[in-house]
């Protein structure tokens, strides 16, 4: 548990137990801070055919962590493919608490066909979250067609989790 | 936005998207998958006829029926496994040492295009 450091020590001024403790719960929470990571082994992967960001997997790729209130480092590493011949656009985003973190046309886009998977992996700060309570989900979406994200079938093994960092 | 979540394993997930878009039309934005099953994402303007006809037709879907775009990809892939047992060996401008001369200028060109190919894929 994270209390603000008291920053107006005055000469003479007495340390009491309360204060040490709060010294030692504050290191304490710096080296553990609020984490969550899914490691995917699923016995299929994930597909979509969504043209508008939707989740990859509620039941999977969604991460709740209970934060200080600062900034989250999320991260995703993965890889996508689509089964048609066709190249498409894979586009990736996270949502905060239902709400995207990049709008638009989110993070990232990976551009794939039936040839060639591509890379999906990134690194996002979600900066200024109140303390308390947060969900994030990664999202997708793509131009045409249908992908599929390995998630163990393969087997490779995405990643995706999320870190309170300040 | 709204889903609809329904149980069931495997599907031919552009199948089953091409069957519910003559459903749904614009109201179709996707279809997922995962292991907790079908997650069906409509748009907000759906009604419950409509949210029933799509558990409906997700729990009759048939994986194993093909999209027409699937069973073209399909037939060329095969074609194409074909005509790589048919040619298994390289093509020898020798071999054509008779022809005409523009002939065997356009054979030497394929040789090496198919020279480029096989070394693209590994071969």
């Amino acid at each position: 548990m994270w209390t603000t450091p008291k920053t107006d020590w005055q000469i003479n001024e007495v340390v009491d137990a309360a204060d040490l403790n709060a010294i030692g719960e504050n290191l304490a929470a710096l080296k553990s801070p609020a984490f969550a990571q899914v490691v995917l082994d699923e016995p299929a992967d994930f597909t979509t055919t969504a043209t508008s960001f939707v989740d990859v997997s509620t039941a999977r790729l969604s991460l709740t962590i209970d934060t200080q209130g600062g900034d989250v480092l999320v991260a995703f590493v993965g890889s996508v493919y689509s089964t048609s011949t066709a190249v498409i656009n894979v586009s990736f985003d996270v949502a905060v608490d239902g709400v995207r973190a990049a709008g638009e046309e989110g993070l990232l886009v990976s551009t794939v066909n039936s040839n060639f998977a591509a890379n999906a992996s990134f690194n996002c700060w979600i900066t200024n979250l109140s303390a308390g309570s947060h969900t994030f989900k990664l999202q997708w979406k793509l131009s045409a067609g249908s992908a599929i994200m390995w998630a163990g079938a393969v087997p490779l093994h995405p990643r995706f989790s999320v870190r309170e960092v300040s | 936005m709204p889903v609809i979540r329904i149980e069931r394993d495997r599907v031919n997930i552009e199948a089953l998207h091409a069957d519910l878009q003559t459903l749904l039309g614009m109201a179709l934005i996707g279809i997922s998958q995962d292991n907790a099953g079908v997650v069906v994402h409509v748009a907000d303007a759906i009604t419950e006829d409509d949210r029933m006809r799509v558990e409906e037709r997700v729990i009759a879907h048939d994986p194993d029926t093909l999209t027409d775009d699937q069973r073209t990809r399909r037939e060329r892939r095969a074609a194409l496994e074909q005509a790589r047992q048919n040619y298994t060996a390289p093509l020898d401008p020798q071999d054509y040492t008779d022809a005409l001369p523009v002939i065997r200028i356009l054979i030497r060109r394929i040789a090496w295009l198919e020279r480029e190919i096989r070394d693209l894929r590994g071969l």
